[in-house]
């Protein structure tokens, strides 16, 4: 069962968050303060760990995030209530997975935490390596995408887009795993994501999709991407 | 009583004078002692070296002990040190001595030199200092404002959160009969308007205190629009929110946040206050001006003329559209990219139409 560790002040949104976790099926524990967050970690060996920024004991979740950096990479998805840009870059730059601005709901954040957990796992050869999508029809072996079988011309970061929506098989493709995969070695910054953004537009351009009513490549507002399987 | 009345307007005047030192700090009591050992000690000193040093630039000392008078001292102090230079000046330096007369009227006019010295410096100094608090004092609310925005964005999200995590939650469990449902779906909506609200009043103290920043970038207008179609999936589905993004050009700079919010604002007004289909249309018509304009249609009542004028004003209420704020930001927001924001009524139906400039590509390497 995955362990996920809560880690914020807020008595009331600890407990709520906890108790709707375990209601989700998970394994939830939680604490209100980074100060005991090693030792927690080295414990109780959480899968993935939940942090607020701020602290009122003046803690800052950035120094316990790279602090916990320096011996475990267990996922650490920030979430905080400011979301300017530097807040951003600067959590990502001290090791965070990931970032969500609060509020959010549930479903939302189980996205997020799953996309993180797949791109842990390595990635099963054994999958059929056909993903058909409608019209569409993107074979992973021989990199062969169609649509209404006429083979689409792509670029070799377009078709790296689309190997990474059809690995996913249908579940949400965060802007930080496009990144990871297609600038590897880079932050996730406001002139990355418009680069991802624009790179998405071509490929939808390429799939003739109605952006007003996408068929194949659906936008998750504020997190990323998923094929329409 | 008794006095003769040369007698009592002295002491009317001697009066004056006690209550004007009654009403003093012991601060500048204290600079007006310093002041005036300083100049007689000055003066004595001066009058003891005059043989060896010659009198000719003598009066510069006591306009140098004037100018540091007007720049740490009380601009009253200062006026008494120029005062007192002259007296001294005039008793002791200029012939002839140990007499107020002057020998020679142009010897008159260094001490005199003096008194204007000292008055202006003061005053000059003084006006600094007022400038000097206003600033301290506007420094100050800038920094209360900064704590303020803080408090209420971390007080107010944090609620929220608790609230927006159980409800999701709750809607999540699959024994709910639908009314149940129902009702928890509205107060999803609610609370997700309630965070709308929070941001745009954030987003307007902000804009008010100019600290607000735009990161603009090459980004896809379409895609924009695509994201902030996604949050209203049911209404994409069933047809009440469609989107005409023909005339969208290829990239056009902007901050995706930010405009976001405005869109997202805009639409959720329509569905507010206006009837469904809420059509989004990019266009691209406006070739000549080097703009592109994104606008919001909806098929409501509008807004009767005589409010129209102050539909994007802050705090004012129009009828039709709730208090104002909202719009307020939308524009300010659009401003802030150096693009427009204004509405169109027709009989039947209302636009909101915003401007983002647009400015020549230089196509990257990928």
């Amino acid at each position: 069962m995955t362990h996920l560790l809560v880690v914020d002040d807020e008595t009331q949104f600890r407990q709520a968050l906890i108790k709707s976790l375990i209601s989700q099926g998970y394994r939830a524990t939680g604490i209100p303060d980074p100060d005991k967050l090693a030792s927690e970690v080295a414990i109780q060996q959480p899968d993935v760990i939940l942090l607020d920024l701020t602290f009122a004991s003046g803690t800052n979740g950035l120094d316990a995030c790279k602090q916990l950096r320096h011996w475990n990479s267990v996922p650490v998805i920030i979430i905080s209530v400011s979301d300017d840009e530097p807040t951003k870059v600067n959590a990502l730059s001290a090791g965070a997975d990931d970032f969500m601005v609060k509020p959010f709901g549930i479903l939302e954040l189980l996205a997020r935490v799953h996309a993180i957990q797949r791109r842990l796992v390595a990635r099963p050869g054994l999958q059929n390596p056909v993903v058909q999508v409608r019209d569409l029809t993107i074979n992973l072996q021989t990199r062969r995408v169609t649509l209404r079988g006429a083979p689409l011309d792509l670029t070799r970061k377009e078709y790296k887009l689309v190997e990474i929506l059809a690995n996913a098989r249908g579940e949400l493709v965060t802007y930080q795993m496009l990144l990871d995969n297609l600038w590897p070695h880079e932050l996730l910054d406001a002139d990355k994501r418009s680069a991802i953004r624009s790179l998405v537009k071509r490929l939808r351009q390429k799939l003739r999709e109605d952006l007003g009513h996408p068929e194949y490549v659906l936008t998750q507002p504020g997190m990323g991407f998923r094929l329409d399987v | 009583m008794l006095g003769t009345p040369t007698m009592r307007s002295s002491n009317s005047t001697l009066q004056a004078l006690q209550q004007h030192i009654k009403q003093l700090s012991p601060q500048i009591m204290g600079q007006y002692v310093v002041v005036f050992f300083g100049v007689i000690g000055a003066t004595l000193v001066l009058f003891a070296l005059k043989p060896y040093i010659g009198d000719t630039k003598l009066s510069l000392i006591y306009l140098l002990i004037i100018l540091i008078c007007a720049a740490i001292a009380h601009p009253s102090v200062t006026f008494f040190c120029g005062l007192l230079s002259f007296l001294c000046y005039d008793f002791f330096l200029v012939p002839p001595y140990f007499d107020f007369r002057f020998e020679l009227p142009s010897l008159a006019l260094d001490p005199l030199a003096f008194l204007v010295v000292a008055i202006v410096t003061g005053a000059i100094a003084e006006r600094a200092r007022q400038h000097a608090s206003e600033k301290s004092a506007y420094q100050r609310a800038d920094q209360l404002r900064a704590t303020m925005l803080n408090l209420v964005s971390h007080n107010l999200h944090t609620p929220l959160s608790t609230v927006k995590t159980v409800l999701t939650t709750l809607l999540t469990k699959e024994n709910l009969d639908s009314d149940s449902k129902q009702l928890l779906l509205y107060a999803n909506l609610e609370v997700d308007h309630l965070n709308r609200l929070v941001e745009n009043v954030l987003q307007l103290s902000r804009l008010e205190a100019k600290t607000m920043r735009i990161a603009r970038h090459w980004d896809a207008l379409d895609e924009l629009v695509t994201t902030v179609l996604a949050r209203w999936p049911d209404a994409v589905a069933d047809g009440s929110l469609q989107a005409d993004l023909t005339g969208t050009p290829f990239l056009v700079m902007f901050d995706f946040e930010l405009v976001e919010a405005v869109l997202t604002n805009l639409i959720d007004n329509a569905f507010r206050h206006g009837h469904p289909p809420v059509r989004v249309f990019v266009a691209n018509h406006d070739q000549d001006k080097h703009e592109v304009w994104v606008g919001v249609q909806d098929y409501g009542p509008g807004v009767p003329a005589p409010e129209r004028a102050q539909l994007f004003q802050k705090f004012v209420h129009v009828k039709a559209r709730g208090i104002g704020l909202g719009l307020a930001v939308c524009k300010g927001l659009i401003e802030a990219h150096g693009g427009r924001m204004w509405a169109e009524f027709e009989a039947g139906s209302s636009r909101f139409i915003f401007s983002l400039p647009l400015t020549a590509y230089a196509e990257s390497e990928d």
